[in-house]
């Protein structure tokens, strides 16, 4: 399937080859981020215990006074000092500091800088803060007309430039609207043979990077220089330069080398960081403990309400989303998943009628941000199980009914957007041969409930286009030679033709008497375009497999009146040696780009994004129940199990 | 604040510690990079260390207490210690951050048992989190060192 020999370059791409200094890391001689180079004074910040409030006074007399101490920052002396590029150099609205109001439960108000953890953390508890509740906005289902404003005075990003569509108006806690429109869905709805509907949800998450969150930061002269875990090095480099006003060449990024630093695409640390190492000239490092990190960000709640149509050749002739992303109190990356998932909300299907409508909302909680997949695989759980019910009710195979539906190079995705080579069909068919598919099983044994299903996964990185467009919409002064969305459709010829593909396929068992969901056989495959190294590219598809159990099985943070009431490891499980299947085979599909560097594409995330509709799909197979709400837990199950004996 | 002796991969070292100090920031403060917090309840084993050759959360117990008990830290291992080879070569890392604490877990394993099978191996390494999520080599990992103390044992004469 390759089409280029290996090593046409130069001889390294698509070799296996072990990772630089493994010994080192193996023993763990190289360190993780928490050791600056350079002497740093302590941070500890005092957090918010109200979810919405506003802030009558911050007293810090008592945590001066705290042997040890250096000084007490608050919100407003930062303000004072860097004005509104502390609302807007970091992240979409979010102060590095609350400056006159809270926002969720754990939002930082005040930061202690001391010789010492203890000092610091002894300082921060002395710290009394006076509020002035306001009624508070705990979910999605209460941010309709009337509700309070989680945030009352939306403030443009001025790094990612992703300010409020102009048809929101002020009064809501919409934030962001994405409405893409193609074709007749009414008309093509009414005329379709079969129309399945359902309304899904997936919980909020914890990324859980096992490294606890960590940042430092010095100044050297007229420089910045900050250590931090991040993903994004050049997206933190640019923002801490804005929020100092500063030259980019003035910030200077160091990244550990070890840690996964991946919860977070944009930590929020380290604006703060930065900002209080500039104004008060000191070296600073700020480690959040495995509580804080908790409190850092999560991944998006996600509500999507989902129809889809066949006709009676089998072909999927229109689908709906309404989609809902809850984005907490401040959007940081909200805006840019409602977008790029918005236009994945309908599957990577060739459907000719599409109604999206996707919407990112604030609530008080911590702000959400990105996790493997960028919003996509919440969109995978409601598309794959709407396709996997509507082949079902069409009588048709559902591995066929999906193959003759699928995207293909060359085909006008929902969006507009002629995709490059994103191969589907060779993903499904290769995950479900590998599960046998069509071969006979032993449905029953004993309580043990068998069952298989399949799932493809779609994402596409709808990048600057997306984000040049919005910009347009708003400040009209802006040239450039992007091509907007259009204003009522959203359908745009050129968002990006860079769709990756993959698919799931699972053989599982339900136990009837416990609930529990045991992995038999899981298959996952993936479009690399060519696997630049091949051995750790099928590391990656298992290893982001297993988060995507995670996701289907157990994971899920919960909130009670704006509170996480899970916040530890003890009681927010995370994929352990247990959950692995007894079987996984990883398949890398090769179909190289058109364009790109050695022709390659992303690795990985397309593994957890049909993750778990192929798990729902199987049990669905193996107990006739179909699931719309995440996680799969044995309670879930169990209930659902007696509802069903109730009905029979 | 006092002076207690720690015995460290065998070297043994005057430390000055507060009566509640924790192993894990005792052992970070005075360098060994390997003992890493993860979660701090205990629910992830990146702070593992053997102590008596027993696997031990550092970040739940009082460094006073392991006075004169002798410790092992990952990164205290030999150079050619046959549980970090088996990880290289099974390409049993990832970020890495956990990783020393599943080294110890196995150490742990294999001097109970020199034959595991894959369920044992689980069950034994079922507290320690790899979020990067590489199970299935760290488990090759275990296996392959358990073959290979079987093939030296056997090459020895009785």
């Amino acid at each position: 399937m390759l089409g280029e020999p290996r090593g046409a370059d130069g001889g390294a791409v698509g070799d296996p080859r072990v990772r630089t200094d493994p010994h080192a890391t193996v023993r763990g001689e190289v360190d993780a981020a928490d050791q600056p180079p350079r002497p740093c004074l302590d941070v500890v910040l005092h957090r918010a215990t109200r979810p919405h409030a506003l802030i009558n006074s911050v007293d810090v007399d008592g945590a001066r006074s705290v042997d040890g101490v250096v000084a007490v920052v608050t919100g407003a002396q930062l303000y004072q000092r860097f004005g509104d590029a502390l609302m807007t150099g970091s992240t979409f609205g979010q102060p590095c500091l609350a400056v006159d109001k809270v926002r969720y439960v754990g939002e930082p108000v005040a930061a202690v800088l001391a010789r010492g953890l203890a000092p610091a953390r002894r300082a921060a508890e002395r710290i009394v803060v006076d509020y002035v509740e306001l009624d508070a906005v705990h979910d999605m289902e209460a941010t309709n007309s009337g509700e309070p404003d989680v945030v009352d005075q939306p403030h443009p990003s001025i790094d990612v430039g992703e300010p409020q569509r102009p048809r929101n108006g002020r009064n809501t806690n919409v934030n962001y609207t994405f409405n893409l429109q193609r074709g007749d869905v009414t008309a093509a709805t009414k005329f379709g043979a079969v129309t399945v509907r359902e309304e899904f949800w997936c919980p909020p998450t914890y990324q859980a990077s096992l490294e606890p969150p960590f940042t430092a930061a010095w100044r050297d002269g007229d420089h910045l220089e900050i250590l931090s875990a991040t993903r994004t090095p050049s997206h933190l480099r640019q923002s801490v330069a804005q929020l100092l006003g500063i030259p980019l060449s003035a910030v200077r990024v160091h990244r550990p080398p070890v840690g996964r630093g991946g919860a977070t695409m944009h930590a929020n640390l380290e604006p703060l960081a930065a900002a209080l190492a500039w104004s008060q000239q000191l070296p600073v490092r700020i480690v959040a403990s495995p509580r804080e990190a908790f409190l850092l960000t999560t991944q998006h709640g996600v509500a999507v309400a989902g129809s889809m149509t066949a006709d009676r050749q089998g072909r999927i002739v229109a689908a709906t989303a309404d989609v809902r992303y809850d984005t907490g109190a401040h959007a940081d990356l909200g805006p840019r998943l409602t977008a790029e998932s918005g236009t994945t909300a309908t599957g990577p299907y060739r459907i000719e009628n599409v109604d999206v409508r996707s919407r990112c909302m604030y609530t008080n909680k911590p702000s959400a941000g990105y996790f493997h997949g960028f919003g996509t695989a919440h969109m995978a759980w409601s598309h794959e199980s709407l396709v996997d019910e509507l082949a079902r009710r069409c009588g048709t195979d559902l591995v066929e009914f999906r193959r003759r539906n699928l995207l293909r190079a060359g085909d006008a995705s929902p969006v507009g957007t002629r995709i490059d080579s994103a191969d589907f069909v060779t993903c499904l068919d290769a995950v479900a041969k590998a599960v046998a598919w069509n071969s006979p099983m032993e449905r029953v044994r004993g309580r043990l409930r068998r069952g298989r299903g399949v799932a493809v996964g779609a994402t596409c990185y709808a990048g600057a286009a997306v984000r040049r467009s919005v910009t347009l919409t708003t400040e009209a002064k802006l040239t450039t030679s992007w091509v907007p969305y259009d204003a009522e459709t959203d359908q745009l010829d050129r968002v990006t033709e860079h769709w990756f593909a993959g698919a799931a396929a699972v053989q599982l068992t339900v136990d009837i008497a416990t609930g529990r969901i045991h992995l038999e056989h899981l298959a996952v495959a993936s479009d690399v375009g060519p696997a630049i190294n091949p051995q750790l590219a099928e590391q990656q598809l298992k290893r982001t497999a297993l988060m995507g159990i995670g996701h289907a099985l157990f994971d899920q943070v919960v909130f009670e009146s704006g509170h996480v009431v899970n916040g530890t490891l003890l009681d927010h499980q995370l994929p352990s040696v247990l959950d692995l299947p007894d079987k996984i085979t990883p398949i890398i599909v090769e179909n190289p780009r058109r364009t790109g560097p050695h022709r390659a594409t992303g690795v990985g995330e397309t593994t957890i994004i049909p993750l778990a509709p192929a798990i729902a799909n199987a049990v669905r197979d193996a107990i006739d129940i179909r699931f719309s709400r995440l996680p799969l837990t044995p309670e879930r199950i169990l209930t659902a199990l007696a509802e069903q004996e109730a009905l029979e | 604040m006092s002076t207690v002796e720690l015995i460290i991969n065998g070297v043994r070292r005057q430390v000055t510690l507060d009566d509640d100090d924790l192993l894990l920031e005792v052992l970070r403060r005075i360098g060994y990079t390997s003992v890493r917090e993860g979660c701090g309840v205990g629910a992830c084993g990146a702070c593992t260390v053997l102590a008596n050759g027993r696997g031990v959360s550092s970040c739940l117990v009082r460094a006073l207490r392991y006075e004169g008990v002798p410790l092992t830290t990952a990164d205290g291992l030999p150079t050619d210690d046959d549980v970090v080879e088996e990880f290289v070569a099974a390409g049993a890392t990832q970020c890495g951050y956990c990783i020393p604490g599943f080294v110890l877990m196995s150490h742990e394993l294999l001097a109970e048992n020199p034959d595991p099978s894959r369920q044992e191996i689980a069950a034994h390494l079922a507290g320690n989190i790899c979020r990067c999520g590489i199970y299935q080599e760290i488990c090759a990992a275990v296996e392959a060192t358990a073959r290979r103390r079987q093939a030296r044992r056997q090459r020895r004469p009785a």
